[in-house]
């Protein structure tokens, strides 16, 4: 039977499998980022020179990048939750449908939908004018090239990032679980803080992983929806690669990007207690 | 946006260029067999040039097809000097081709490109027709005797204005700073129009500019940025926003609002009471083309004064070709009036030209200009 | 608050949100039948069907696309298969490593996607690569195998794999085997990952944006446009790669039978 052979196959066919993504991963994805380090330190001993000027230069930059895709990420949480919970528990034999439409967006490129918020914002379209009949806006206000349209538009853009993770951690939940604790517990409200709520951070954590993270390093929004005050850290990163290019600078504040993400992402963990992203 | 070299890749430690070899040398083995599979060649012989948006007429690039049976692919493809020069200046420092044999790129940017000797001298024996460069455009310091670049249209730059939205008519560039504009103006991300602009609204000439000029108009600028007077600094996107209605006025190139009176016909272009800035945009051929026979005969072509006013009636620019204006009387007699393409003598004495930058200004002052407008 | 009031409430916000999700694609359908006056569709004018009966009318839009298109389907191709082979490897097999190779799927959807272009950016500068279409499509496998790998895995868990083995055991040969048993187990996950990954190349803009070089795609076209001029066409496209969308995922709906198929792009962080 040749059952060494089969075996001995069989030990090394994981190995063979995962060769040549992990390779292509490694080759594309970890590398870079280790010549990424290398740059950011330039040569000699000026490293932390650049980093020094990377943090105080555009240390508004960052704050700003955080605080939009913070904002950015509670708006979706807020509005994603909801949806995802009505898809999961009340949209019945229609919810493969409704999750649909939640993705449908992605088919319609990006940017175009960015530009699309621009006919909807600028100051002659529709959204002023409603907003001025509504008196929330004076006669000379207007929405784009604001921060209000930056944080929108960033909320827009990773929504669904937000639906699709807590809908999945929803969708596990045993219904009887649930109803149980309906029983267990006075009022509905209750039993959905003490059970439904807990049991979906897994998905919450996700989701704002995946709202946060892209909205942090984005710089469509703020470059298209922003004004030269709305500017955030990917405006600062993508200038100084494709056009300034002091590489070991925007080396730099791509690290310190990440690692302050990094940070984020733990202390984040740490408050929700999932330490695994599993 | 400026002009400043690599500081990586310069002189990579030889410690650091083995790490990253051998980093680089797993991706290679993957990446390799991609490239020589998916590489597009050379092929044929076709004339590939490069230039910005709305900048030529419609009729060009297909009469000079048939004139010369060369084929021609001509792409809009140039929105930012700085963010050109930095897209083909890697590649070209490595001797490697761009796939282009035609650049078309504003005066200091063309001087960079020669003086780093990524530009091939033209060939005088193919460019019968040079000799219709006008005069004044023959000498310039970054190119003198016109050995590498010829002009391709010059322009001039000055204020975009929507007179429905500014409710009045607009004279000079301190018409920029009134608040009642606040949040509806616009600049350039080109530091050489916006700071040239800036300074001749405060009565310094960008001709003769110190680092204490550039100081205090860039400093002008960025008081305004912060205050929200300058609501973005732009590109050609400028045109967009002026079309939608969500600017009032706009530091804008001259032959691109005529462009945009079909999307809006009230829009008008000013030379500013307190001056405007002239420049040229230069054809060049990079150092890496392998087809500067057909880029000759290109330049050849277009500098007849026929095919030069044909190119005027469609971007309404300055031709540097003798003769044009004549032609352009001929073809298109109502455009032939209009200053944009013949400025009078009184908006002539009106135009500067920003000065030739070391390259350690140009590095000094693009710092102090990003820093103006929060890039 | 009663328990129809809450439910109502929890409609209705339902709905809004939804509203806001279309609302853009709202705009993008409607003004692919503008006429605008000039170059930039910006603005509403009248009513056209003009660029819908001419959509090809812009040479470098309709290259853009084409360009677009190729990639995608280059890189999903490759990504599929190389995404694939890793969710098998993690769910068929307990190796050592497996947990670093789970750590390693994660970590490029944890980072912003202006590092990952600017990194792989650097790697071709110093290499002396030129960026062009093999490095996009480079870009595009890279961060479309780790959307694969989550997509199949999660579709993966808990199969029972004895079928398999017992093909195996019968004689079939291992090619055979994978043909016959293993790919239709796997295929709805599959064929959902490779839309994924599909969707997500035709849209990338910002690490493309990066490794591109003098080559341009679909969102690089758009980006560029606002410069120049912005052609309803522009619309059309996005409106028909809307409505190729609706139809590949209404199809594989329908083939496998199971609108499941899709619930498997959930989450990617599991």
């Amino acid at each position: 039977m040749g059952g060494s052979d089969s075996h001995r196959r069989s030990r090394l066919a994981p190995y063979l499998l995962v060769a040549p993504g992990i390779l292509w991963l490694l080759a594309f994805f970890v590398a870079p980022l280790v010549i990424l380090a290398s740059t950011s330190v330039g040569q000699g001993g000026a490293w932390y020179e650049t980093y020094g000027l990377a943090l105080g230069r555009y240390g508004p930059h960052f704050l700003r990048s955080f605080r939009y895709a913070l904002a950015a990420t509670l708006l979706a949480l807020v509005l994603g939750y909801p949806l995802a919970y009505f898809i999961a528990f009340r949209a019945g034999r229609l919810r493969y449908p409704f999750l649909g439409l939640v993705i449908l967006p992605f088919f319609v490129t990006f940017l175009v939908r960015t530009f699309a918020w621009k006919t909807i914002l600028g100051d002659g379209g529709p959204a002023v004018w409603l907003l001025q009949r509504l008196h929330l806006l004076g006669a000379h206000g207007r929405l784009l090239d604001t921060s209000i349209a930056v944080v929108g538009g960033l909320t827009y853009t990773f929504l669904p990032f937000m639906v699709l993770p807590v809908y999945a951690s929803l969708e596990k939940l045993d219904r009887r679980l649930v109803e149980a604790a309906e029983d267990l517990y006075a009022t509905p409200g209750a039993a959905f803080r003490r059970v439904v709520l807990p049991l979906s951070l897994p998905g919450v954590f996700a989701g704002s992983l995946l709202t946060f993270i892209p909205a942090a390093g984005d710089f469509i929004n703020a470059q298209l929806l922003g004004s030269p005050n709305q500017q955030m850290l990917g405006t600062v990163i993508q200038n100084q690669f494709l056009d300034v290019r002091d590489y070991p600078l925007a080396a730099a504040l791509s690290f310190v990007l990440m690692a302050l993400i990094t940070v984020v992402v733990l202390a984040y963990a740490r408050l929700l207690g999932t330490e695994e992203l599993a | 946006m400026s002009d400043a070299e690599p500081r990586a890749g310069d002189s990579i430690s030889r410690r650091r260029f083995l790490l990253r070899s051998a980093l680089a040398a797993g991706g290679m083995a993957l990446g390799s067999g991609l490239t020589s599979a998916c590489g597009r060649g050379a092929g044929g012989r076709t004339l590939r040039i490069s230039n910005w948006p709305l900048y030529i007429d419609g009729r060009t690039v297909a009469d000079f097809e048939r004139a010369t049976g060369i084929r021609t692919e001509y792409t809009e493809d140039i929105n930012d000097n700085a963010e050109f020069f930095a897209r083909i200046s890697e590649p070209l420092r490595r001797g490697q081709s761009i796939d282009r044999d035609i650049i078309i790129l504003t005066d200091w940017t063309a001087g960079r490109l020669i003086e780093l000797g990524y530009v091939a001298p033209l060939i005088p024996g193919k460019f019968p027709h040079k000799t219709n460069l006008l005069d004044d455009l023959t000498q310039v310091d970054f190119d003198p005797g016109r050995r590498y670049s010829v002009p391709w249209l010059s322009g001039m730059t000055g204020i975009g204005y929507n007179p429905e939205k500014t409710g009045r008519e607009l004279t000079g560039v301190e018409d920029l700073f009134d608040p009642r504009l606040k949040g509806q103006v616009t600049m350039l991300t080109e530091m050489r129009d916006t700071l040239g602009l800036v300074m001749l609204g405060m009565g310094r000439d960008p001709a003769r500019c110190t680092r204490a000029d550039v100081e205090a108009a860039a400093a002008r600028v960025k008081q305004a940025r912060e205050r929200g007077q300058i609501r973005k600094f732009t590109g050609n996107d400028y045109a967009e926003d002026l079309a939608a209605g969500n600017i009032a006025a706009a530091l804008a190139w001259s032959g691109d609002i005529q462009g945009l009176a079909a999307d809006n016909p009230g829009l008008r272009w000013l030379a500013p009471a307190e001056g405007a800035i002239l420049y040229s945009d230069n054809m060049m051929i990079p150092k890496s083309s392998d087809r500067q026979d057909l880029a000759m005969a290109w330049m050849d072509y277009v500098y007849d004064p026929r095919h030069s006013a044909r190119i005027v009636a469609g971007a309404p620019y300055l031709s540097p070709v003798k003769g044009a204006a004549a032609e352009l009387a001929r073809i298109a007699p109502e455009l032939a009036s209009s200053p944009l393409v013949n400025p009078p003598a009184e908006l002539r004495a009106r135009l500067h030209v920003f000065r030739t930058l070391s390259d350690a200004e140009a590095t000094d002052y693009n710092r102090i200009f990003q820093d103006a407008i929060g890039a | 608050m009663t328990e129809r009031l809450r439910r109502w409430l929890l409609g209705a916000w339902a709905w809004l949100v939804l509203g806001y999700l279309f609302l853009p694609i709202v705009v993008i359908v409607a003004y692919s039948f503008n006429q605008p006056a000039g170059k930039f569709n910006f603005v509403w004018k009248s009513f056209s069907l003009e660029a819908w009966r001419h959509p090809f009318a812009h040479p470098a839009l309709v290259d853009a696309m084409r360009l677009s298109l190729r990639v995608a389907a280059l890189s999903t191709a490759v990504a599929t298969v190389l995404g694939t082979f890793i969710a098998l490897a993690l769910t068929r097999y307990r190796f050592r490593g497996s947990a670093a190779v789970s750590l390693l799927l994660v970590l490029p959807l944890t980072t912003p996607e202006v590092v990952l272009g600017s990194s792989l950016l650097s790697l071709f500068l110093d290499l002396g690569v030129r960026t062009g279409f093999a490095t996009i499509v480079v870009a595009h496998v890279m961060f479309s195998i780790s959307y694969v790998a989550l997509t199949v895995r999660a579709r993966l868990r808990g199969f029972d794999w004895t079928l398999e083995e017992a093909a195996m055991d019968l004689g079939a040969s291992p090619l055979r085997v994978f043909r016959s048993v293993t790919l239709p187990l796997i295929a709805p996950g599959v064929v959902a990952a490779a839309l994924l990954a599909f969707v997500l190349s035709l849209d990338d803009f910002i690490i493309t944006l990066f490794n591109a070089g003098s080559e341009v795609t679909y969102p690089l076209y758009v980006y560029g446009a606002r410069r120049a001029a912005f052609p309803p066409q522009i619309n059309v496209m996005a409106t028909a790669l809307l409505l190729a969308g609706l139809i590949a995922a209404g199809a594989t709906t329908l083939y496998f039978r199971t609108a499941k198929v899709f619930a498997s792009t959930e989450s990617p962080l599991r």
